[in-house]
Parts: structure tokens; C-alpha cells; sequence
């Protein structure tokens, strides 16, 4: 069977590949700009049923007092405020994700690679922010969900992964696509851009999702999947990954290119990223800068 | 009930905690609670300790207090909050304070009512926080808490985290200028996150804190010169990321 044919029949034969949770993460993006108007992330909520009933029911509980019953979501978005909004959001994202996990096993591969999604997808918008700010949304997009090929790898292999993936390659110090490959004949890119897409999703996501290891990217032409590819590398620094210690490729001249000349510079971006993680996650004290520290 | 105010984590920031101890005279309230971490970071410990001990009815110890007191429990402080810590410990044994702060108690139960400093869990050290370190909504966790833990009590105030919140069955509840009141309705059982005085850190410089009347919480945001606080922290050779954040709220 040729590797595309496995692709095929893996995904065929896959019954557990990940909800894509669109609303959630454009209300996250809505929520955490500036330029957001009330009437704009009402309209976000909007397209989601069970989050329009859960902030409805939320604006509506005995906390608000009797305001009179709210039944429309631009009001409740006046009323519980956006940290409120963000809050709920994250919760019944959490809440999705944890359902999908069957084990604890596949939650402790399952979180800190979502955790590695969202880092990335962060960071991913800092770095196109320096070179073009209209494709900073986009390359948002890309970086959380570069890795969405991996996701669907645990989610269907479950322990699997663990043993006949992550095991073999911490022992003989490969990289994870290099034994995804070896195992399966197709790696986490080359399913990522195929569930890509299979949702329809922009072309330029594919590319990111099945480009982001090249070693020949030339940022200039490339800039989500440059922006990407160091995005991958910068979560991955910070903490959020499967695996840590893997061997990674150095990207210099990508660094470069975002002007991120040398170490101190790249040590700044990635305490910005951190930053811009914890406003999004809202996860100040307990998020990893601040584990160590006494509030 | 008379209506009490909340205050906790005023962090040495004596600017912050007069312009909060104004707001709370406006607004005729006498019982003032603590919930700790009166002392760390901040320029004016002594004053702090002074003033809190003496408007005070209830007063709680932090893992600031705690350390001031037991040195060997700073190993769990990071670099910047250490150095802080043995200057503010000096301070507070030069200046003979420390009497006033090692008997604390760092939990004190008011009829349904918990005052704690960190959680339910561990009184000095846990946060409650809304999400963990993967940036995963803890939501489930504090439900389970509110379902199991809260026994003996049904409101639970804690400071520690630095961020105004309600943590309720329902969700996480976050108070901005469009509204800041909650009405907690009988046998609820909730957390009261009551924010902190002198160090915000939920990207809002001004000083927090909170009043209750029996029925209804109200935050309160009061600005103070925050400016004059940085000034004494990088004046006293304290590290000055203590200094910008202030201005920042984080």
C-alpha cells in the first residue's frame, strides 16, 4: 500500500478526530482585541447554539439580581463583560476537550498539546504582526492549528501514540514526525493538511500545517509558514509541547527576518508571547512565568 | 448584617491602601477584613503593618506575612519576589513589627462565612484561579470544591490571586464599570476573589476591594497615585519590574 493509501484509509477508519471549535477561538480573537465592539462579539456568539443558551442562562442567573429576563445576546454581553465572556468560553472549550479524551493517558498527551496550539497560534500572530499586520489573523489561525494533525493522531491511537510514538523517539532522540512516519507511512502534517482539507478550510492553513518542518522556507515568500515554523519552536521553548527535549532544526534565518537578531531579542519576544498567552488563557497566576512566584 | 469590606494583598503599597481605607470611610463602613499579604513587594511595609492593625477587626496571614516570619519558607519565592522578601523582613525587625504579624491566623471562619487567604484547600499557598497552566478553564475543579469542600460554610473570601472574581456554579464572574454588583442569593455557595489593593493584577492599575451587606457584593476600583508608589519602590533599590507593573495592573 503506498503512504498516500494509508493516509486515506487511517482517516477513513478514524471515528475520533477532533472537533474544529471555530466559534471558540474567534470569540477568544474577538475578546482579545482592542478594536472588538459589543455588537461584534454578539454576532460571533450568535453562530453557536449551546454558547448563545449558556451566556444567556449565565446573564440571566441570580447573581445579576432581577434586571428583568435578558433574551438578547448583544445584552448579555453588556452585561457580564467580556472577562466574563472569555471565561465561559474557555470552559466549554475545556469541557469539549476533555470529553474527547478517553483516559487519563490521552489527557496527559491531549493537554499540553492543545496547550502547544494555542502558544503557537500566539506567537505565530506576534511575529506576522512585524512584518504585515493584515495576515496577523491569519497566521493566528495557522499556528493553532499547525499541530491539529497530532492531535488527531492521539485522539485516534490513544496510548498508541504513547507507546509506539513518543516513547521510541524520546529514547532515540528523533523527532515525532520522523517515527510518526516510520510507524504509520504518513506523519502529523501530511494529516493535518488532508483533515485541512476535508473542513474546507483556506489553502494557505494547509500549507502551514504541512510546510511548518521544511528546512527551505524562505520567510519573504512564505510568511505564515515561516511565521509558523518559529512560532512551533518559541511554544515549544516556553514549555507547551508533548515533548521538549526533542531534536529541533535551528532557525536563524527565520529569526532573523522577524527581527530577532540574537538571543536576548528572542528571549524579549518570548516573554511577550507568554504575556499575550496569559491574556488569552486568562491564566495569570497559574500559568507557567508565574508558577514559581509568591502573589 | 452590617456591611463589612474585604481587603487583601495591599503589598506594602501605602498609597493604594490610604486612598482605599478613604473610600471605604465615604462609604460608612467601620469593619474592615484582611486577608493577608499586608507586606511584600511594596515600599511601606511598617506603615501597612501600622495601619491595617489598627483599622482592622480581622486580619489574616499571607504567604508574605509567613515569610517574613520564617525565613526558610521564601524558598518558594521567585527571584524577584526574594529579594523583596528580605528586604521587607528587615524593615519590619528593624522597625519592631514583627510581634504584629507572627500570631496570625491564616483562615477564619464567621458564622457561614470563610476568610482565607489562598484556597479552601491550603490557606496560605493555593490560588483559586479560573484557569491552569495550560490555559484549560478550572471550572469543573471549582465546582467540585464548591460541592464538597464548602461545609461548614457557603461564602468563601479569598485574596492571593490578585484578580476580582466570583467563582459560582454557574461561572466565573468578573466585575467591570458597567457593573460590579452581584446579588448572592440564600444557600448559594461561592468564592469571593476580592482582588488585591496594592499589587492589581488583572490588567486594571486601580486598587481593588470589596464591600458586603448580607446579600449583595460590590466591587469597588479606586485610583491612587500610582506613580509616587514606583517611585519609592526603585528609590529603595527594590527591582524595578515591582515598579512598572503597578502602572500596568499586572
Amino acid at each position: 500500500m503506498t503512504d498516500a493509501a494509508r493516509l486515506k484509509e487511517f482517516i477513513q477508519g478514524s471515528s475520533r478526530l477532533p472537533v474544529l471549535p471555530k466559534v471558540t477561538i474567534r470569540l477568544l480573537n474577538a475578546l482579545d482585541s482592542p478594536d472588538s465592539s459589543s455588537k461584534e462579539i454578539a454576532e460571533i456568539i450568535e453562530g453557536e447554539a449551546s454558547l448563545t443558551a449558556k451566556l444567556l442562562k449565565l446573564a440571566n442567573s441570580s447573581f445579576y439580581g432581577q434586571r428583568g429576563q435578558i433574551s438578547k445576546i448583544h445584552n448579555a454581553v453588556v452585561v457580564l463583560g467580556s472577562k466574563t465572556i472569555r471565561s465561559l468560553a474557555l470552559t466549554v472549550w475545556t469541557q469539549t476537550l476533555r470529553s474527547q479524551a478517553r483516559n487519563a493517558e490521552e489527557m496527559t498527551m491531549m493537554v499540553p498539546l492543545l496547550a502547544h496550539g494555542l502558544a503557537a497560534g500566539v506567537a505565530a500572530r506576534l511575529l506576522a504582526e512585524r512584518s504585515n499586520k493584515n495576515l496577523a489573523e491569519d497566521a493566528f489561525m495557522a499556528g493553532l492549528l499547525h499541530d491539529i494533525g497530532r492531535v488527531a493522531l492521539v485522539a485516534q491511537m490513544g496510548g498508541d501514540y504513547q507507546t509506539q510514538v513518543l516513547d521510541p523517539a524520546r529514547h532515540e532522540l528523533l523527532p515525532l514526525h520522523e517515527k510518526e512516519a516510520a510507524l504509520l507511512g504518513f506523519d502529523h502534517r501530511a494529516l493535518g493538511a488532508a483533515l485541512m482539507a476535508s473542513w474546507a478550510l483556506p489553502p494557505f492553513l494547509a500549507e502551514a500545517v504541512e510546510k511548518h518542518h521544511d528546512s527551505s522556507i524562505v520567510p519573504a515568500n512564505q510568511l505564515i509558514v515561516a511565521a509558523v515554523a518559529l512560532a512551533d519552536s518559541v511554544a515549544t521553548d516556553l514549555g507547551f509541547n508533548l515533548a521538549l527535549d526533542l531534536p529541533r532544526p535551528g532557525q536563524k534565518e527565520i529569526a532573523d527576518f522577524f527581527g530577532l537578531p540574537d538571543q536576548e531579542a528572542i528571549i524579549g519576544f518570548q516573554e511577550m508571547c507568554m504575556s499575550r498567552f496569559q491574556t488569552i488563557s486568562e491564566a495569570m497566576d497559574s500559568a507557567p512565568t508565574e508558577r514559581s512566584s509568591a502573589a | 448584617m452590617n456591611t463589612f469590606a474585604v481587603i487583601s494583598d495591599v503589598h506594602g503599597n501605602l498609597e493604594a491602601l490610604e486612598a482605599v481605607l478613604t473610600k471605604i470611610d465615604e462609604l460608612g463602613v467601620t469593619s474592615i477584613y484582611s486577608l493577608g499579604d499586608v507586606v511584600g513587594y511594596g515600599p511601606d511595609p511598617e506603615a501597612c503593618v501600622r495601619i491595617t492593625e489598627k483599622r482592622c477587626c480581622l486580619r489574616l496571614m499571607g504567604n508574605h506575612e509567613y515569610a517574613v516570619v520564617h525565613p526558610e519558607s521564601g524558598v518558594t519565592f521567585n527571584a524577584t519576589a526574594k529579594i523583596a522578601l528580605d528586604w521587607t523582613r528587615q524593615r519590619i525587625q528593624e522597625a519592631g513589627l514583627v510581634n504584629l504579624i507572627s500570631e496570625l491566623q491564616p483562615f477564619h471562619q464567621q458564622g457561614e462565612t470563610l476568610f482565607v487567604h489562598g484556597s479552601v484547600q491550603n490557606a496560605l499557598y493555593e490560588y483559586l484561579v479560573e484557569s491552569d497552566r495550560n490555559g484549560h478553564s478550572t471550572f469543573d475543579e471549582v465546582v467540585e470544591s464548591l460541592e464538597n469542600d464548602f461545609i461548614y460554610f457557603r461564602l468563601c473570601f479569598v485574596g492571593h490571586n490578585h484578580k476580582p472574581f466570583l467563582a459560582t456554579t454557574e461561572g466565573f464572574l468578573h466585575p467591570h464599570d458597567g457593573l460590579r454588583e452581584f446579588q448572592v442569593p440564600q444557600e448559594e455557595r461561592l468564592y469571593v476573589s476580592v482582588g488585591s489593593v496594592g499589587q492589581p493584577r488583572d490588567r486594571d492599575p486601580r486598587a481593588c476591594f470589596v464591600t458586603f451587606d448580607g446579600s449583595k457584593i460590590t466591587y469597588h476600583r479606586v485610583s491612587y497615585p500610582f506613580e509616587i508608589t514606583a517611585g519609592k519602590i526603585r528609590s529603595r533599590g527594590l527591582p524595578g519590574v515591582l515598579a512598572d507593573r503597578l502602572a500596568l495592573g499586572r
